[in-house]
């Protein structure tokens, strides 16, 4: 390295090293999509069975079951921290997923805010095709082949949660968790995402 | 006719920064003494070279007690590369 003027062919030899040896950076997003996969999942569980059986309404279950985002936000924070002290580089990846999950919460949002306004369950109907949309986009541009097709599989749920009655509906926003985060969250350990 | 290549970046170390950060959006210093095995003094210097052409943005800060220094490719780096490699491309005949 400690040459002042090389060849063209070093030169190349450079630039590929260096970028192979960039991409093969980690983001670390495996952990949020499993954390988050699992909460959101168990949130939409709860509410298909709270809806199939009254007896679980107003129960601890029933009254207690938002505390699964603080919980969640609160272990991502740990994770956020514990990362930061040994990262020593920025991946690119980092701010598609930024990015592509702020939007997700953006269109999450608002069709809760339509729901509360059209009294209907559109957020949960939709549920699948915006969280399949998104990882979808995102397996595309991080080429993870495993998340492509688990939001595509999502999206297509869409189609039954659209025909379902409220319950089932809940049941597939969880089933599109399932496929659309836990499954591309485990399978990425393995890869470079 | 061969157009002339980038000085600045016609060096193993500085392709080398550059190359690296181009991947990235931003890496600390000891990512990238890690990756190219330069010493920190060359390093240093060639980092230096590479800010004062304005192709990388160096930011110095603090990670809990320890002093960082986290360098970004800038849009002026990023032209200057796809130069570089426009260029020696012309050379290769690829």
């Amino acid at each position: 390295m400690a040459k002042n003027t090389f060849s063209t062919t070093n030169s190349l030899r450079t630039i590929e090293a260096a970028i192979i040896e960039a991409k093969s950076s980690k983001t670390g997003a495996s952990f949020y999509y499993v954390l988050w996969g699992l909460i959101l999942s168990i949130y939409f569980i709860i509410h298909f069975l709270i809806i199939i059986n009254s007896d679980l309404r107003g129960t601890i279950i029933d009254t207690f079951n938002w505390v699964l985002f603080p919980i969640g936000g609160f272990l991502s924070y740990l994770n956020k921290s514990k990362d930061q002290k040994k990262e020593t580089n920025v991946p690119q990846l980092e701010k598609v997923y930024l990015f592509a999950f702020t939007g997700f919460a953006f269109m999450y949002a608002i069709l809760t805010f339509a729901s509360t306004y059209l009294s209907s369950s559109i957020a949960i109907m939709l549920f699948p095709l915006i969280i399949g949309s998104t990882i979808y986009v995102v397996g595309g541009i991080s080429k993870h082949k495993i998340s492509i097709f688990c939001g595509i599989f999502s999206m297509l749920l869409t189609v039954v949660s659209v025909l379902s009655k409220l319950e089932i509906q809940f049941l597939i926003a969880s089933i599109a968790c399932i496929s659309s985060c836990i499954i591309p969250g485990i399978t990425m350990r393995k890869s470079n995402v | 006719m061969f157009n002339e290549l980038d000085p600045l970046l016609h060096s193993q170390l500085r392709l080398a920064v550059i190359s690296l950060l181009i991947g990235l959006e931003e890496a600390e210093f000891v990512y990238l003494k890690e990756k190219t095995k330069a010493s920190a003094g060359n390093l240093s210097l060639q980092i230096d070279k590479l800010c004062l052409a304005g192709y990388i943005s160096v930011k110095k800060g603090f990670k809990g007690k320890y002093p960082v220094t986290i360098c970004k490719i800038t849009p002026k780096g990023l032209k200057a590369f796809e130069d570089y490699v426009a260029t020696i491309k012309t050379y290769i005949k690829i």
